[in-house]
């Protein structure tokens, strides 16, 4: 069956004639030599096969039947952090699909039993405990303690805050959460939280190429969230809503409310006059967009059609297909918000927006191919020190505490002074006054 | 296969995690465009390397070049690797993936070289370059190209050939692994007098190390470049706004005109180029074919097709050409402009006005009524050719701003940055080949344009070329109109066997048209096979070839399929000389 | 072979009187230049009438083992490219002179190689043509012999590479084959290419190939060129030359780079005094002290130019740019320096001087060393050879120099030169001393010797000994019977 997925995708694998721009960022906007790379596999690695490329070649040798899946295609495949940019950058000049490709190539492959030893135990984790680390720390909704929020679906409210699964062991991040609640209260926001029900959303488990598991953590999440007659869901991370808006669609089915990024609920806020960010915080900061806030988040817009050929050999779709170029991510409010706060001098970095360059933290390579994930965080960290910023921020758990860890780690090389990384929303908790 | 014992001494000299012989990983060195050039029934895949081998320095490379000479195997080098000429043509080859070379060695400002590794890409030393006030030559299929290899070992025509000349001519120093594995480095470099000069003492071995064409890496490996820059007087950096697949440039500084010009026939666009170039006005120009107007004009091929099909770029755009004017200062500037209406008079040039409508998806509506009277009208410039001060005016009409800039953008992106080149036109069949494309004069160039525009005629009858009109004429003019330059783009479906087929078919037939109607050495004029077909023609250049390359190469170290093969006898082999 | 047999064989393939044993006219192709040692003068002179004689000529050299040096350029041949060590023939073509065809629509000619500048320019000016040229060269001066050794021309921002204005060529190699470098080189006839719409203008080619460079440069040992195209250029239609004047070198270098790097101007170069007053008194010498004592130690010529189209509009536009350059570098524009007025200079140096040497007329012989490094770096060099001279007890006001800016400023060729008499062995000695540590000392400092002569010509080829070894295997292939200057760059 896998197969048969990968070969109704064969046509955009042919559309691959190994230009190498799915290496780099598009050159309109390359600035600086030192930041133009895109891939952080092929940055490291190098080998064609680590790029976008190499990936849309090796699944179009395997249905040529020219390559067996084996351990040396799984390391090509898995060693890749899922973040979709090779995607935005052939679809500046072709209407490809790039990371559809590479996520059907790992399903085929786990399918096959070919997952890198630590996807398994983590998707395990994800199977019992819905959570990627196993067993969590503290309970789902641990974080909440003591705020008095009400509990969905036993109560009701208005808004639901959907903290995700990383502050379950990850104080740091826990505490990120709830300066966000306390800051939706503080606006009067009617909020509610799944509490120790809280589903995790299951991207992990769409990263380390478990279709069914994804499928059924998100139909599981959808059909939770239906019973919480919220009009409207926050999603604390960046990578949740990643999952909800772009890849439930796609895998499984909408949230039928509206979902949104914790920055986008908070601007809303700021601009509805609810919430004010009177303090200054005085920093040069700058910006990691989060994949999955980012490019990966563009709304999943279905196609049904056919490929049709006119003048001879030139295909179109019918209906015109929609090219999803990852510029419908969440951008500007995490950008508006650092603009709103006074006294903040925001410096963006040289990849931005649908070009980011990944932290490293996606894809579970953190978990299979630590150096890659190391390599790419330090990568980023030297792009924020080069556009003068004393504090990244970043509106994704996973970024944030992979920024934080890799610091902390320094692996084997040198490491230069430790950059402080901090999530938005404390930024603006700051600016609102409420830390006392 | 290479044996364990193999693989182990290539580790050690590389460092293992350098070396790659997993089939998976080969075959993303076995697929690369244009593999009908090689392939010529039609299968997408190319030979599969024994192992890829990642080099860092110099050092590393030479130290492989001996291994091969000693276990007898062959290198295949690689730059940036697009098209089939980085592939390997036979077994017992490995890869040299440069792609771990990628230092800026130098870069002496006041001297306007720079120095550079095979894996610096184009865009990056423009980037730094630009802050510099200089610039370099960049070929048309774009700033992820490696300069290196354009102007060492493959061709280089470029948009701004008007000002930055060819790559090969281009060349000030080169560090050359010759296939003993010994490092020459020519010129003046050689000496330790710096970059120079490539030329010299005496006789120059810049003509052994390439021609017009390169030699493909089939004569060793270039493992430093010295490249001639240029004044740039243009920004230093530049501010970007939008966003894919549309990146707009905030502003245009005001010593930098950029036009696209539509002539009424050949003969005008021709004369033109003659003039600019005598002139010395154009800083980039190139000849847009009406279906690349029509493809840069949408986001996809949906709206390509309708568009196409009411009629308009073939009537208005069939002679286009996009031209850059950049002033050194605004005195220069103000003359240049001045010359430049001077000659779109005289030859009835229109500068198209730019704010064409946003290529948002146009009603259907619209779409009939331009076809009903495109129908009708010979000449939609007619009035715009004759009253050329309603160019100015349309063009300064504040409306659609936007799109005017953005417009103005893309013919930035193209011409200076080349930040979206040869790559846009895969979009439509996902394949392109390129054909005739001989160096030397503009009037050539129109001819052999013509030809192949006939020719192409026959397969798209048949369905098996895209029915782009047939005219695909790209390229443009030389050194300030020295030389000139077209090739005949084609586009067809890799999908198709027949079509890939069809494509090997037409470069063939291409190259005899070369030969039948004199029109020079083609762009796909080398490797073993066509040098063979082309050197009984031209002075025998590939037996002379076939010693050169015995001469540097004794034990058969360095792929020769995109050079001469010494292992083929040709008819005369031992008739001449040596 | 006895020599008669020889003389016997050569008079087979060539034309009536195309072989010469006269000793007054083998004299007249030695080498003239009291400096080059071993000067064995040619035992014959052959004239092909054309190709196919010359083809023959080389065939029957490889069979008999003759040796033939390429002549091209009328006598005196001073610099020694034609110097040879074993005995030979010398091979003239200064007689092939053709102009075949001019094309005004694609700026380029096509000559044969006794053509001289003089001729040439002549053939162009109805035209509205010229031709980049080196610094006044003798009216004898091949173009070809000129082209083929890279000299220098006064118009650097219309070289583009360091093998223009050379564009296709056809040669006949050691072996005896004759081949066509450039769009030339085929496929087709030179008339069906033309009809095609080309004009053998391109210098690259065929294909994988520019044998054409390998020739170049040669000085005769690898190939003997029957024809050539050359670029041309608009001949300019309203010219305004400038002099910018100083004491200090250092001060026009900055200038030059200024005006050099967007393209301002044309003709361009630096002469110190003596090299501007041997220029502009080699027809009255005894003006020289007079004239040298009114310049200022260096002078920068540079000429601005307009040609077919708004020619006073550019001369104006850019006389105002580089004026602002000159400011910028506290110079200014003058028409005249001392008693040298700029046209005139322009004049002297944009025309063949005479038949004999510039260089040679204060003296009667002047020692020119020169080679190829950067314009920044020439003060470098000025101080090495000032302290070589010092050694050598030559008083440093004897020495002229000249710098000429090349591909558009790319590289620099610095010659100095230093007339002395020819008929003074002591001088002659002296110079000869003197040239061998100038060349040692300037090649230490970073001299590129790429068109070696004298003293220059092994030392040349000493450090790259990899380049040499493989030039001997291009000669191997080219020459393999060492038929063409054996012995040149110890090939």
């Amino acid at each position: 069956m896998d197969l048969i997925r990968l070969k109704s995708l064969k046509t955009d694998m042919e559309k691959c004639f190994r230009c190498s721009l799915c290496k780099m960022i598009p050159l309109p906007v390359v600035r600086h030599p030192e930041f133009t790379d895109a891939c952080p596999a092929s940055r490291l690695f190098h080998f064609h096969g680590y790029s976008g490329s190499g990936k849309q070649i090796m699944a179009l040798s395997l249905l040529d039947g020219r390559i067996e899946p084996d351990e040396a295609l799984a390391r090509a495949v898995f060693t890749c952090t899922a973040c979709g940019y090779c995607d935005v950058a052939c679809k500046f000049i072709m209407d490809a699909e790039r990371h559809r490709v590479n996520m059907v190539l790992r399903e085929h492959l786990v399918d096959r039993g070919l997952s890198p030893p630590a996807h398994k135990k983590v998707r395990e984790n994800l199977r019992t405990y819905g959570n990627p680390k196993g067993r969590p720390e503290r309970t789902a909704g641990a974080w909440a303690e003591g705020l008095g929020l009400k509990v969905l679906p036993e109560r009701k409210a208005e808004v639901l805050l959907f903290a995700g699964c990383v502050p379950s062991n990850d104080p740091q991040s826990a505490e990120v959460v709830r300066k966000l609640a306390r800051l939706l209260l503080h606006a009067g926001v009617d909020l509610g939280i799944l509490g120790d029900a809280e589903p995790g959303c299951g991207l992990p488990a769409y990263w380390m190429g478990d279709r069914d598991l994804f499928t059924k953590m998100a139909s599981d999440a959808v059909s939770i969230f239906s019973k919480t007659n919220v009009r409207t869901i926050v999603a604390a991370s960046g990578s949740c809503l990643g999952a909800f808006r772009s890849k439930y669609p796609e895998y499984a089915r909408a949230p039928d409310v509206e979902v949104l990024h914790a920055t986008e609920f908070l601007l809303r806020l700021i601009s509805e006059g609810r919430l004010s960010l009177p303090r200054p915080v005085r920093a040069r900061v700058t910006y990691q967009d989060p994949c999955y806030l980012g490019r990966q988040s563009e709304p999943y817009a279905k196609w049904e059609g056919v490929e049709r050929t006119a003048l001879g050999v030139m295909t179109y779709t019918d209906p015109p297909k929609p090219v999803s170029r990852g510029v419908k991510g969440v951008y500007e409010p995490p950008r508006q918000i650092l603009r709103a706060i006074p006294g903040i001098e925001f410096n963006e970095m040289y990849r931005i927006r649908e070009y980011s360059f990944c932290c490293g933290a996606g894809g579970g390579v953190p978990a299979a191919y630590p150096e890659l994930a190391r390599s790419a965080a330090q990568h980023r960290l030297t792009e924020a020190r080069a556009v003068g910023g004393e504090l990244l921020v970043t509106a994704c758990a996973y970024c944030e505490a992979h920024f934080r860890r890799v610091q902390e780690d320094g692996g084997s090389q040198k490491q230069p002074e430790k950059m402080k990384v901090v999530d938005i929303i404390e930024l603006v908790y700051e600016a609102a006054g409420l830390d006392g | 296969m290479l044996s364990s014992e193999e693989i182990r001494v290539l580790g050690d000299t590389v460092g293992p995690e350098w070396v790659c012989t997993d089939p998976c990983m080969m075959d993303t060195y076995s697929y690369y465009m244009n593999p009908e050039i090689v392939n010529q029934e039609g299968s997408l895949w190319l030979t599969r390397p024994e192992a890829v081998v990642m080099p860092a320095n110099t050092r590393e490379v030479s130290e492989v070049v001996r291994l091969c000479n000693r276990l007898n195997l062959m290198v295949k080098p690689i730059s940036t690797g697009w098209s089939a000429t980085a592939a390997a043509s036979r077994d017992r080859v490995i890869v040299l993936d440069l792609k771990r070379m990628d230092r800026i060695i130098e870069i002496d400002v006041k001297n306007q070289i720079a120095v550079v590794e095979p894996y610096v890409k184009a865009i990056i030393l423009q980037t730094i370059l630009w802050k510099e006030g200089l610039n370099l030559h960049v070929v048309s299929c774009g700033g992820n190209h490696s300069p290196l290899a354009s102007t060492t070992s493959a061709w280089g025509t470029g948009l701004d050939g008007p000002s930055m000349s060819y790559s090969g001519r281009n060349l000030l120093g080169v560090e050359w692994v010759l296939p003993t594995g010994d490092v020459l480095i020519l010129g003046s470099a050689g000496e330790g007098a710096g970059w120079f000069t490539a030329d010299g003492p005496g006789p120059s071995l810049r003509g052994i190390v390439r021609g017009y064409q390169g030699a493909f890496g089939s004569l060793g490996v270039f493992t430093k470049a010295a490249l001639k820059l240029y004044q740039w007087d243009g920004p230093p950096e530049i501010e970007v706004g939008g966003c894919s697949p549309h990146y707009i440039i905030k502003d245009l500084p005001s010593n930098i005109g950029l036009f696209m010009l539509s002539f009424p026939d050949a003969k005008a666009m021709v004369e033109a180029g003659y003039r600019m170039g005598e002139a010395g006005i154009n800083y980039a120009d190139f000849r847009l074919p009406a279906f690349m107007c029509a493809i840069g004009s949408t986001d996809d091929n949906l709206d390509l097709k309708r568009i196409w099909e009411t009629g308009l770029f073939q009537k208005i755009a069939n002679y286009i050409m996009i031209t850059a004017v950049i002033g050194y200062s605004p005195r220069e500037f103000e003359w240049k402009m001045k010359a430049f209406r001077q000659i779109l008079s005289e030859v009835g040039g229109v500068n198209l006005p730019i704010n064409l409508p946003d290529n948002t998806r146009v009603p259907e509506r619209l779409l009939k009524r331009i076809r009903r009277i495109v129908e009708f009208i010979d000449d939609p410039l007619k009035l715009l050719r004759k009253l050329p001060f309603l160019q100015d005016l349309i063009s300064r009409l504040p409306i659609n701003k936007r799109q005017r800039q953005k417009n103005l953008s893309e013919l930035f992106w193209v011409m200076l940055r080349h930040a979206n080149n040869t790559q846009g036109n895969f979009r439509p069949s996902q394949a392109m080949l390129t054909t005739m494309g001989t160096f030397d004069t503009w009037d050539l160039g129109i001819r052999q344009s013509d030809w192949i525009a006939q020719k192409k005629q026959e397969y798209i009858k048949k369905g098996l070329f895209l029915d782009d009109g047939g005219d695909l004429g790209c390229g443009g003019t030389f050194e300030q109109g020295h030389m000139g330059y077209l090739e005949g783009i084609t586009l067809y479906s890799s999908k198709d066997p027949r079509s890939v087929e069809a494509a090997g078919k037409v470069v063939e037939e291409a190259v005899q048209a070369c030969i039948d109607e004199a029109f020079g050495i083609p762009i796909a004029g080398f490797g073993q096979e066509m040098n063979a077909k082309l050197g009984p023609h031209c002075g025998d250049y590939h037996k002379w070839m076939k010693r050169i390359k015995e001469a540097l190469d004794p034990n058969l170290a360095v792929d020769p399929f995109f050079y001469v093969d010494p292992g083929k006898k040709t008819d005369e082999d031992d008739s001449q000389g040596g | 072979m006895g020599a008669k047999e020889i003389n016997d064989r050569l008079r087979a393939v060539l034309s009536e009187d195309g072989l010469s044993t006269d000793p007054d006219i083998l004299t007249l192709y030695r080498v003239a230049n009291p400096i080059v040692r071993d000067r064995v003068g040619p035992s014959r002179v052959a004239r092909p009438r054309d190709v196919t004689e010359l083809q023959n000529l080389v065939r029957l050299a490889n069979e008999q083992g003759l040796h033939l040096v390429p002549v091209s350029s009328q006598g005196p041949h001073g610099k020694g490219g034609t110097a040879c060590a074993e005995e030979h023939i010398a091979l003239d073509l200064s007689s092939w002179k053709k102009i075949l065809r001019t094309d005004r629509r694609n700026r380029v000619c096509m000559i044969e190689p006794g053509v001289t500048y003089g001729e040439l320019l002549d053939a162009l000016e109805p035209l509205g043509m010229t031709v980049p040229m080196p610094l006044a060269p003798r009216s004898g001066k091949s173009v070809a012999a000129a082209v083929m050794d890279r000299e220098p021309s006064t118009w650097p921002n219309r070289q583009w590479d360091i093998s223009d204005p050379v564009g296709s060529t056809e040669f006949i190699f050691g072996t005896g084959d004759i081949f066509r470098t450039g769009a030339a080189g085929g496929p087709g006839s030179l008339e069906k290419q033309r009809v095609a719409g080309g004009a053998q203008k391109s210098p690259m080619g065929p294909s994988q190939t520019d044998f054409q460079r390998v020739v170049q440069g040669s000085q005769g040992s690898l190939g003997i060129v029957t024809w050539l195209t050359v670029r041309t250029e608009l001949r300019p239609s309203v010219e305004g030359p400038c002099l910018i004047g100083s004491d200090e070198l250092e001060k026009l270098i900055p200038f030059i780079y200024g005006v050099q790097r967007p393209w301002l101007g044309e003709h361009s170069f630096i002469l110190d005094r003596n090299a501007a007053t041997l220029l502009m008194t080699h027809n009255a010498p005894d003006s020289f002290e007079a004239v040298t004592a009114s310049l200022p130690a260096f002078i920068c010529l540079q000429n601005i130019a307009g040609f077919e189209r708004l020619p006073r509009e550019r001369v104006a536009y850019q006389l105002k740019d580089i004026e602002e350059i000159a400011a910028r570098n506290g110079l200014a524009l003058s028409s005249s320096l001392g008693s040298v007025l700029a046209p005139e200079l322009l004049k002297a140096a944009t025309r063949p001087c005479g038949p004999r040497d510039f260089r040679h007329a204060l003296r009667g012989h002047c020692l020119s060393i020169f080679f190829l490094s950067t314009l920044d770096q020439s003060p470098r060099f000025l101080g090495a050879i000032g302290e070589v001279a010092g050694r050598h007890q030559i008083e440093r006001n004897r020495i002229g120099i000249y710098l000429q800016p090349v591909v558009q400023n790319h590289a620099c060729h610095i010659e100095f030169m230093v007339p002395f008499d020819p008929e003074n062995r002591g001088e002659v000695e002296l110079m000869r001393r003197f040239e061998a540590d100038a060349v040692h000392e300037l090649f230490d400092e970073g001299a590129f010797f790429s068109r070696p002569y004298g003293a220059a010509g092994k030392l040349a080829f000493v450090r790259n000994q990899l380049n040499n070894a493989v030039l001997k295997k291009i000669k191997d292939i080219f020459d393999p019977n060492r038929v063409l200057n054996p012995g040149k760059f110890g090939l």
